[in-house]
């Protein structure tokens, strides 16, 4: 097995523990917010029943049925809790994989960087495993939906609930699920490669900073400044104040281009710096 | 053999390295002495590309440093370099996958020699036992050169027996070693050249025996002349 | 390989995930609904995009071929060009034969083509309400010799108004006409006067500046109680050239209950049409509408301004008057739909586009303004059976229609 991928399951290794428990909390907290929540839902039909209403049936004709969406809305804090604790335990993580390794009296980093093979794998080991453990967390979202739409259903009678929504109606017309899965796969690869752009400005920024300390820091901001600054110039030189000199597609292009420069300008910075100039 | 040539780096303002120039051969013990902070460490990381020199060269059997030096040249640096939570034969395991040059056999004959337990974490050995398995690390490679920072600072006596019991062995027979200390007493008997090193400079180098034999002066002599002198 | 089970795991289980969840969102299938031709030319309807909403799966689009789903939307879809001016078939055209000059310039209403030139006048301003920096941006293409002629002028009197809309542009020579509906800030506060003010300002292109502002028509509050507001009535051609314009006049009777409170207990509209070079207004008597608050419930009325011809639609249960008053001949004709009320009406060229519902079923009238008679009829229709099909037609709310070129 060539040195990347060992490289890159020692990174996995070093976060299952952690990650892991991130999936029991966002079970956990996600379970327990609908199991609640569908809980509170009947016993409130049932307070409401009377003589005249006798039966869920006739509660639901009078009333109307619920959703997993409505459930899922008035769960909302438990269902975004977790995800907002996984976002920013990796976006924590981010920093972390790199600043671990100069850590402590072992620097692991003395290690790393005397390994035989050609630094870059350790530098795509640490992206990559941010990059595995984001979508990990998001497939992991995917699989735990049917089963709190199960839970909603072993909940509320049959008679309470309208048609079972399909998961894709769920993600879509859940605010931010919208945003973590997107509709189709095309949207799917370019907002976790403008993520994974992202993470790589990151990396460069935090490489400076370990190769030049101090002024290394001023370099790194600067850099995610000029990214930033680059990604946003479309905008402010040609779609300024609502006047759109681009089409739309141009737009995209264009935004499109850049983001695969800065990317690959960027992994060029970091593989330079991590060969000459990283200091242990 | 490696070669130093007017080294020279900074970090900021101050000079750690200027115009470091000597050769360390295959087959010898080459000790790089100078009280701390003199740029002994400094040295050993720019041999290894951990650090980044401002000027001069490094080659190492006439090539530069670069990945493929790591499977021909072993460094122990004064600090165990794995993560604290890894267990000892964890991390055996982790130089068994990364290098080509991993001699289990060695590696084996070392972890029962030092009595080290492969079960046991790294972050629950004690000091002296940490640089055994370190210089395990170190010294289970097969290369050709070793590189040693401190070994012996912070040892507990025996430790240190042991430890040095690994110099005059087959261990490091036939390598080349450079190894640095701020102590000469403990390591003079093993040492054949010595750097004298002096604010990021090379002050002297000079082979023991030699020394021994025609100026008839000890390292300690040598060392009070230069410094004091 | 056994160590590595965790990493092994980790990577299967996300493109196991992943690629169920889009191979299904892939795979999924929507009620297909569809618009079917009861009567007519299937080529009278072939450009008719209904927009609706159903109650399951969302916003989606209706036309003879078939049904798309905002869903069932590629990310590229919805920044295809034809997505720009997407409700004007002739801006459509437009933006196919002159990308470059229709770039940055996105309102329907500020552009005009003629054999020879094409122009577009907007007013863009800048956020801060204090200074709006109203600016208008004028461009003009002559078709024949490909010279682009483009100026900023700023806007005379602009501290007066709070937002300056456009309305209609007309070219003739050297001339531009700006049509604009204008806030006038500093009566905005006043409960007794009114602000909106129609403007005409007039533009001499070959000395790249304003030549005149004349405000055509403010609203106003008379002494007596009555509210008078203008619109102007844009041509179904948004591009097309014309004389005149078309307008609206409506004055409401405004009076207090005896709590104080007002209300209004009759409204009058009346259709005028105005020539931009002689600048003189003509009634178009036809079209006078009046309404009580008293009076049973008012018939729902539309007017459009399409090649030439006014057309109102008016209409209920009973049927649908189409009244068509040429501007030229100055001569009235009407027909009749015999159904109603509209749900959606529109009117390009010489064609009547109408939604109705039919119990549960959406139809889609089509007239030829120049025959006077519907020429097409259609139906939204669904590839299920019986309890099915009823459910889902029922559950769908066609909102809007437009015409794809």
């Amino acid at each position: 097995m060539n040195r990347y991928l060992k490289l890159l399951h020692l990174e996995v290794a070093r976060f299952w523990k952690l990650y892991l428990s991130l999936f029991a909390i966002t079970l956990l907290m996600q379970g327990s917010g609908i199991y609640y929540e569908s809980g509170k839902y009947v016993s409130s039909v049932q307070d409401k029943m009377g003589p005249a209403i006798d039966t869920y049936g006739k509660y639901a004709a009078a009333n109307g049925v619920v959703s997993f969406l409505d459930i899922l809305s008035s769960a909302n804090l438990w269902f975004l809790a977790p995800i907002a604790l996984s976002i920013g335990a990796l976006s924590l993580y981010i920093f972390f994989i790199w600043y671990r390794e100069w850590t402590g009296k072992n620097m692991f980093i003395y290690r790393l960087l005397m390994l035989p093979t050609e630094r870059r794998n350790m530098y795509l080991a640490k992206l990559s495993a941010i990059l595995l453990f984001v979508l990990g967390l998001v497939s992991f979202q995917i699989l735990i939906l049917p089963l709190l739409q199960s839970l909603y259903q072993s909940v509320i009678d049959p008679v309470l609930r309208g048609d079972a929504e399909s998961m894709m109606t769920i993600v879509q017309s859940h605010s931010l699920l919208r945003i973590l899965i997107p509709s189709n796969f095309t949207e799917f690869v370019l907002w976790y490669g403008g993520g994974a752009v992202f993470v790589i400005v990151l990396f460069t920024a935090i490489l400076l900073e370990r190769s030049y300390r101090l002024k290394g820091i001023v370099a790194g901001l600067i850099y995610i400044g000029i990214a930033i600054l680059l990604m946003a110039a479309p905008y402010l030189i040609t779609n300024r104040d609502n006047y759109d000199y681009l089409y739309p597609s141009e737009l995209f292009t264009i935004e499109f281009v850049i983001a695969i420069l800065i990317g690959a300008m960027s992994l060029l910075i970091s593989f330079i710096l991590i060969n000459k100039k990283i200091s242990v | 053999m490696i070669e130093l040539k007017s080294v020279r780096k900074k970090y900021g303002r101050r000079k750690v390295l200027q115009d470091v120039t000597f050769t360390a051969d295959k087959g010898k013990i080459t000790c790089l002495i100078g009280i701390n902070g003199v740029g002994k460490s400094t040295v050993l990381k720019a041999i290894m590309g951990l650090t980044p020199i401002d000027s001069g060269s490094i080659l190492i059997d006439g090539k530069p440093v670069g990945k493929h030096i790591y499977e021909h040249i072993a460094y122990v640096p004064d600090n165990i370099t794995m993560p604290p939570n890894m267990s000892v034969g964890d991390s055996i395991q982790f130089m068994k996958d990364f290098y080509a040059s991993w001699n289990d056999e060695r590696a084996e004959e070392m972890l029962e020699f030092f009595k080290l337990k492969r079960v046991d974490r790294i972050a629950e050995l004690s000091k002296g036992n940490t640089a055994k398995l370190n210089l395990l690390h170190g010294v289970s490679l097969d290369v050709d050169y070793v590189l040693m920072d401190e070994p012996f600072s912070g040892i507990d006596i025996f430790s240190r027996e042991q430890i040095a019991s690994v110099f005059t062995s087959k261990l490091v027979e036939d390598r080349g070693v450079i190894i640095t200390t701020h102590e000469i007493n403990d390591i003079e008997h093993l040492i054949d050249e010595v750097v004298l090193l002096d604010n990021g400079a090379v002050k002297l180098q000079f082979n023991c025996e030699d020394m021994r034999m025609e100026e008839g002066k000890s390292v300690m002599d040598v060392m009070r002349e230069v410094y004091h002198g | 390989m056994k160590r590595y089970w965790f990493s092994i795991l980790l990577v299967v289980f996300i493109i196991g995930c992943v690629s169920t969840y889009y191979v299904s969102a892939a795979a999924r299938s929507f009620p297909e609904y569809k618009l079917l031709t009861v009567s007519g030319d299937d080529n009278e309807a072939k450009a008719v995009v209904l927009e609706a909403d159903s109650k399951k799966d969302g916003r989606l689009e209706i036309t003879a071929k078939g049904s798309l789903y905002f869903q069932e939307r590629s990310f590229f879809d919805s920044f295809l060009s034809n997505e720009m001016f997407k409700y004007s078939p002739e801006l459509q055209l437009m933006m196919k034969k002159h990308k470059n000059f229709m770039r940055g310039k996105k309102t329907y209403n500020g552009f005009y083509q003629d054999g020879q030139v094409l122009a577009y006048a907007d007013v863009k301003s800048g956020n801060d309400y204090n200074n709006r920096n109203y600016k208008l941006n004028v461009s003009v293409l002559d078709l024949k010799t490909k010279d682009k002629t483009s100026f900023t002028a700023a806007l005379p009197k602009q501290e007066l108004y709070s937002w300056v809309n456009t309305a209609d542009v007309q070219v003739k020579g050297q001339t531009l006409h700006l049509i604009t509906y204008n806030m006038n800030k500093a009566v905005a506060n006043d409960p007794n006067r009114q602000a909106q003010e129609i403007h005409d300002y007039t533009i001499d292109l070959s000395n790249k500046s304003i030549a005149d502002d004349r405000v055509l028509f403010a609203e106003e509050r008379t002494d007596d109680g009555k509210v008078i507001s203008y619109n102007i009535i844009p041509s179904s051609q948004i591009t097309a050239p014309s004389e005149s314009l078309v307008y609206q006049q409506t004055t409401l009777k405004v009076a207090k209950d005896k709590d104080g409170n007002e209300f209004t207990p009759s409204m009058e509209q009346v259709i005028y049409t105005y020539n931009l070079e002689t600048g003189k207004s003509q009634e178009v008597p036809a079209f006078k509408s009046h309404s009580s608050a008293d009076s049973a419930q008012s018939e729902a009325m539309q007017v459009f301004f399409s090649g030439g011809q006014i057309v109102e639609v008016r209409g209920d249960e009973a049927g649908t008057t189409i009244n068509l008053y040429g501007m030229k001949d100055q001569a009235i004709r009407n027909f009749t739909i015999p159904t109603g009320p509209a749900a959606n009406t529109l009117v390009y060229g010489d064609r009547l586009y109408m939604t109705s519902k039919d119990g549960d079923a959406m139809k889609l009238y089509i007239a030829d303004l120049k025959q006077g008679k519907v020429i097409y009829t259609g139906a939204i229709d669904i590839n299920e059976q019986s309890a099915k099909r009823t459910e889902l037609l029922k559950q769908l709310h066609v909102y809007s229609m437009y015409l794809a070129k």
